[in-house]
């Protein structure tokens, strides 16, 4: 099958790297035998399919050349942050020699000669990297576009500067297959949601974050987007939009818990505390569930973790008064054991047909 | 349009498209004439400087000036008066029950404690349209009260020349009316609205008032029985106002500092069609030498 993106060329690269190796110690244990010809076949094979995938792709042949991906692609983030902080401090440095109408063409040129960059980038730039680079700053060259020209000209804050940010952000990320990007565009749109809520419960927009179910929204959105819509084309964008939909849900629940006076509820704060302890257990045992019947580690993994700090922040509310200390993170230290052995058992319990579901 | 580059063409047409709005938005708001002119100076438009990045320095060649703003803080009742300098932060005393209510703002709270304690913490600040007054009736007013109580500060400390207490609050009453007098901001927000043709309707003289949008808050006032709901202005949006570089030169050189009033100066400020302020004009003004 022919791969569509990086991270499948990537896999496929690395199961044939992996029978390679299976291959071999079974060979050396005389369980199978292969003819000098069906050797050769094979190798020649394993070298024609990852050259094909190196020069599509630039898929990674071996761990050397893994490590040296990571180190590239920690270049890559360092070198568009910095390029990002140059381009901000660089106009800060002279737009006060200039007059409204120059800076704002610099501010309008800049963010499209960064797009025709990446652009013309992404027709050249086969490993993608440089791309991601440019796209980066294309970004930061919008966000610092739309808040100079917000300063320069004196324009009443709006939150409608989120939604633009949202939808530059997600169309980057697409057209470059950029992570970074897709959080920075997810959290545009967040932000933008929640403050949209906020607006119709009667807040001043800037001030969305005083009511945590704001976010509510937003996390639904967010979590329901790659049931909707599949990303299977894009590496890792479904995990973000489902872990950033867990912590749009659980993070709000766990103010909500401790902070009963900042809901839309009208009942009495107490009320809302205890609903809120309640409902953040059982929606991040569901998330557990849920993910693990479905194969989303990344949801077993966050949910797991909210579940952890809901008990814990419990335990402390309970007994960190009432117990000694050593007694205290004993009890901890056991919890975390029994949370051990009920996601064992839980694996074992999922139905093996319930983990062949295709990826979103 | 190859189904590879659809999005960077849709992120170019977004580009394209984002500066136009903001930009026609500008054109829009400085259509003349402006629905309102202010001439203020040094008194009423600061150096941002708690944060000395967005105020000159060899890292932001740009000017800002924030206005400086206040209100007549109301007359809460066991409390003392409050210096106009930092009212901003109080209550004002044209915000009150009835004015919320107009506001659009629950104004039924129950004079219990418990209860007065659950709406200050569901209260939270709205949009609103607020009006500012230059150098008008507030500003005098906020003149005369303090005036007022340092002259009867003054006369009792004289009955009592022994009572350093009585000595120390006259002379800081004394010091706080020629503040006031002397550097106080004149700008103050006098009321608010949600209807901009209302609100001009009754102040309708542009050269003193203009109006902004803004946010105001309730807050409970007081204690037990004499506690009272007033509101707070919580902030008076696009209060930074940028200096074109045309219009530099007659301001001092940077930095400023919040007390430095060796370079007076007058700016006038336009505030147009969306209630948008900028920067008009400017010119240095002859230095106060009563110091």
């Amino acid at each position: 099958m022919e791969p569509r993106t990086r991270a499948e060329a990537q896999q496929q690269a690395d199961e044939l790297q992996a029978f390679a190796r299976v291959l071999a110690r079974l060979e050396h244990e005389g369980v199978i035998a292969l003819s000098e010809e069906q050797r050769r076949q094979l190798g020649d094979y394993r070298e024609r399919t990852l050259g094909a995938l190196a020069r599509g792709f630039d898929v990674d042949r071996d761990s050397r050349g893994r490590q040296l991906t990571r180190g590239m692609r920690v270049a890559s983030l360092l070198g568009a942050l910095a390029f990002g902080a140059s381009v901000f401090f660089l106009f800060h440095r002279f737009w006060g020699l200039l007059a409204p109408a120059p800076q704002a063409a610099i501010l309008v040129g800049a963010s499209l000669a960064t797009l025709a960059l990446t652009a013309w980038l992404k027709a050249i730039d086969a490993t993608g990297y440089f791309t991601r680079l440019a796209a980066l700053v294309a970004f930061a060259c919008l966000v610092l576009n739309v808040t100079m020209l917000g300063d320069i000209f004196d324009i009443t804050p709006s939150d409608k500067a989120l939604l633009v940010w949202a939808a530059y952000g997600l169309l980057l990320a697409y057209a470059c297959d950029l992570r970074l990007l897709l959080v920075a565009g997810l959290a545009s749109i967040t932000a933008f949601i929640a403050a949209r809520a906020g607006e119709f419960g009667g807040l001043y927009w800037l001030d969305f974050g005083e009511r945590p179910e704001n976010f509510y929204p937003a996390a639904l959105a967010m979590l329901a987007t790659p049931s909707l819509v599949s990303q299977a084309r894009y590496g890792g964008f479904a995990q973000i939009y489902r872990v950033f939909g867990l912590l749009a849900l659980f993070l709000p629940m766990l103010v909500l818990a401790h902070w009963g006076e900042s809901s839309y509820l009208g009942a009495a704060p107490a009320t809302v505390q205890h609903l809120y302890q309640a409902l953040g257990f059982v929606a991040s045992a569901a998330a557990v569930w849920l993910g693990l019947r479905r194969e989303w580690p990344e949801v077993v993994n966050t949910a797991t973790t909210f579940f952890i700090v809901f008990l814990y922040t419990k335990f402390y509310d309970w007994w960190w008064d009432a117990m000694p200390k050593y007694l205290f993170f004993l009890v901890l230290g056991l919890t975390a054991l029994l949370a051990l052995v009920v996601l064992r058992r839980l694996r074992i319990a999922v139905p093996p047909g319930a983990r062949a579901r295709p990826p979103a | 349009m190859s189904r590879l580059n659809r999005p960077l063409t849709l992120a170019a047409l977004l580009v394209v498209l984002v500066n136009a709005l903001i930009l026609g938005g500008v054109a829009l708001n400085r259509r003349a004439p402006p629905d309102a002119t202010l001439i203020l100076s040094e008194r009423e438009l600061a150096p941002t400087a708690a944060n000395s990045f967005y105020f000159g320095n060899d890292e932001n060649s740009g000017l800002t000036l924030r206005l400086r703003w206040a209100v007549l803080p109301a007359a809460v009742a066991g409390q003392e008066f409050s210096d106009p300098w930092s009212a901003g932060w109080g209550p004002a005393a044209w915000l009150d029950r009835k004015k919320l209510a107009a506001l659009g703002f629950d104004v039924a709270v129950k004079p219990d404690e418990r209860a007065a304690s659950r709406y200050a913490e569901r209260m939270q600040a709205r949009e609103v349209l607020l009006v500012l007054e230059m150098n008008g009736d507030a500003y005098q007013s906020a003149l005369q009260q303090i005036r007022s109580r340092a002259t009867q500060a003054a006369a009792t400390a004289a009955a009592d020349t022994l009572d350093a207490r009585l000595v120390g609050a006259a002379q800081r009453l004394r010091e706080a009316a020629r503040r006031l007098e002397r550097d106080g901001t004149r700008l103050y927000v006098v009321d608010a609205g949600l209807d901009a043709a209302a609100l001009r309707g009754r102040y309708p003289d542009r050269a003193r008032y203009a109006i902004v949008h803004g946010s105001v808050q309730p807050q409970l006032e007081g204690r037990g029985a004499a506690r009272e709901l007033f509101g707070r202005v919580a902030d008076v949006h696009c209060a930074d106002l940028s200096v074109p570089v045309k219009l530099r030169v007659p301001l001092p050189p940077q930095p400023l500092r919040y007390d430095d009033r060796g370079h007076p100066f007058q700016v006038m400020v336009a505030f147009g069609r969306r209630l948008e302020p900028w920067v008009v004009a400017a010119s240095r003004t002859a230095a106060n030498d009563d110091d």
